[in-house]
Formats: C-alpha cells, structure tokens, sequence
C-alpha cells in the first residue's frame, strides 16, 4: 500500500489482477445478478484505495480488508434501495425459460428458491452465505470481515444452514 | 453447541451422508439436530457445491477509467491532495467569518456630519418709523495747517478739534461723518411717515436674514 501511495501502477496492476474478478462476482451474487451495478461498485471500491490508500488496516490481510470494504457498501446499497422485488420477477422469468427442459427443472427451482430465501435475508446474513459457500472462506476470515466474534459466525451459520435447508426441502434436486 | 461439534458436524454435512455415519457421529449430530433436519441440510451443501455460479470477467474499460484516476492522483500537486473533513473545513470557514464580523463590529467609523448652509432671501416690507440719529464723535484728525495761518481755536466745551476748513480729501473719517449726517437728513425730510423700504432696492438688498 505504500507503493501505491506513491502511485505505483505496476502495484496497482497486480492488486486489479488479483481482486477484481472474485470481488466482481461476490458483487455480482449479492446483488442478485445486476452487472452493471456490480461494475460499478467494484470501480468504486478500487477508486477508493487509490485515493486514500492510507485507509488501509494494516491489521489485516489485503483480502480480508478488500472483502470488509466489500460489504460495507453492500450494506450501503441495501439500504438505499429495494432489491428483492427484482429479483422475484427474475426468478418467474427463470422457470418459464426452463419449463420444457425437465431434466434440470427441479435444479433450477432448487435455486431460485433459494435466491429467494436469500434475498430475504439481511445483508450481513447474506454476506455470510455467500463467503462461506461461494468464496470458501473461513470462519477466521469472514469474523475478520464482519468484525464479529468466530462462535458468532458459527452459530449464525449453522441457524441459517437449518432454516434454509428447511424451507428448499420439497426442491430436492433429485 | 461447542466450536468443535460445529466444525465436526459442518465437516460431516459436506462430506457425508446420514446413513453412512458411524454410531458416534450419528449420536453427535442427533444431539444437535435430527434425522431430516441433517439430511436437509446435506442437500443444501451439495447442492451448492455442484451449482457453478454464474462467473463474470469485469470490462477493460473499468480498468483504464481506474488507470486513468490513478495518472490523476499522482500529478496533482501535494496540496490538492490534502484532505480534511467537511466539518473542518466548515469550522475553520466560520471562525474567519466570525473574526471579520468582530473586526467590523469593532471599528468606529467617524461620523460625517454634513451642514448645508441655505440662504434665503427674504424681502422684508416694512415702513420705517424710525429714525436714529447718531453722533459720531468726531476724532482727532491729522492737522494740516497750511504754513502761515493762524492756529485754530480749541473749544474746551467739548474738547472737540473742529477744523470746518480742513475738508478735503485727505481727511476721510470727516468726510464720511458728514455723508451719513445729510443721508439721514434727506431721510427724513422725504418721507412722510418715514420712509418705506418698498421703493428702496439697496435698503432692500442689505436687509439679509441669515438662517
């Protein structure tokens, strides 16, 4: 981070190349698949660190911090806007484009229940699921991004793994 | 739930299925939750493993707006980079505001007090009703006695020098004695009631009123 203070592009070239894509796709997810929103906010988040890199938590790892900017704007963004709504009619539009196709139908319905329950839920619930299921972080690592304690992101993961479960059990994708 | 039996039973729901669980694992995990909520459960974890989420690669266009304010940053000079908090800056705005108001409150500026001076004429009619003699006591004027003649004769009654002869051009305290005394006169021998102003354009004009 002291090399990009003083302007580094080849530093900055290689944090780019390394963060974008995974931080671009957690976006992507959390917004429930709005690209265009989720470029936006990745070119936000980037400007941030390139003016005022002294932001940076020296405390933490560069992908700890990353993620914890991360979510804070999708907290952000939660707040000022509805997303579920769009989402829903997404999902209508998911199951008549796979209605003759039921080889895959029941695993289309499966997760778009699930985006569903999702969606429902608080972002920082939210943010858990996706770093634990998609990003494969550990509990260590996503107490670090939540600033939380570790015995709370477990129970909390546990509880939300119970309650999904329970409500996609008549979707088994079998 | 202890930390251990949550990462014992998470390890066994990724991995596991419920009927292929040992005794002890089968007991550990009905502790916690049941038969169908395990197998529930299991699903989510499988199925989420299987699912390849929608990747996407972010656009190059991204990157070179993000290039381009990075060239920015670091040609700007030191001082544009200087960063403060609204709040300072608002404080610091206000409290030069405040110093310039004291600054004015505080100054005295003279007054100017500016005079106009009217004059107004005003013509006064007014008949005159009286008259006023007065004497003017003549003083002693210079003696011009022409070489030969006899001194003049000095009046002890009044101690006045009067030298009747001697009114000439050189003398011109008597003269002017002498012209008032026949204005007066001619005065009052032509008015009947005293004399009225009406008619008297210089008595007119010295009768200013000053306001």
């Amino acid at each position: 981070m002291s090399l990009l203070t003083h302007g580094g592009q080849s530093t900055f070239d290689e944090l780019y190349q390394r963060y974008s894509k995974p931080l671009l796709n957690f976006f992507f997810r959390m917004l429930n698949g709005d690209r265009e929103k989720a470029e936006d906010m990745l070119h936000d988040l980037f400007l941030k660190i390139i003016e005022k890199p002294e932001s940076f938590d020296g405390n933490k790892r560069f992908n700890t911090w990353f993620y914890t900017l991360a979510s804070n704007m999708i907290k952000n963004e939660y707040r000022s806007r509805q997303i579920k709504s769009q989402h829903i009619t997404d999902t209508i539009n998911l199951i008549q484009e796979y209605e003759f196709n039921s080889e895959n139908l029941d695993h289309q319905l499966f997760e778009n229940r699930l985006q569903t329950e999702l969606n429902k839920l608080d972002p920082d619930t939210k943010t858990i699921f996706n770093l634990r299921f998609h990003e494969e972080m550990s509990v260590k690592q996503i107490a670090e991004i939540m600033d939380c304690p570790e015995g709370t992101i477990k129970s909390r993961l546990f509880y939300l793994t119970r309650q999904l479960a329970g409500k996609l059990a008549i979707y088994k994708p079998n | 739930m202890n930390d251990k039996d949550f990462e014992k039973i998470e390890q066994l729901l990724q991995t596991t299925e419920f009927s292929e669980l040992s005794q002890a694992e089968k007991e550990l995990v009905l502790a916690q939750i049941s038969e169908t909520d395990y197998s529930a459960m299991r699903e989510l974890y499988v199925h989420v493993k299987s699912t390849n989420p929608e990747e996407i690669i972010p656009s190059p266009l991204l990157k070179s707006k993000l290039d381009k304010a990075l060239r920015a940053r670091k040609t700007a000079p030191a001082i544009v980079r200087i960063q403060m908090p609204l709040y300072q800056v608002a404080a610091v705005a206000l409290l030069f505001l405040m110093v310039g108001v004291g600054i004015n409150y505080t100054s005295k500026t003279p007054e100017k007090i500016v005079t106009n001076t009217i004059r107004e004429v005003k013509y006064i009619n007014r008949p005159v009703r009286e008259v006023r003699y007065i004497t003017i006591q003549a003083k002693y004027v210079q003696k011009l006695q022409p070489a030969g003649e006899a001194e003049p004769q000095v009046s002890t009654a009044d101690s006045q020098i009067i030298y009747p002869e001697i009114v000439t051009e050189t003398n011109p305290e008597v003269i002017r004695q002498q012209e008032i005394a026949m204005t007066n006169v001619q005065r009052v021998l032509n008015g009947q009631n005293g004399s009225s102003m009406g008619s008297d354009t210089v008595l007119q004009k010295m009768m200013v009123t000053l306001y």
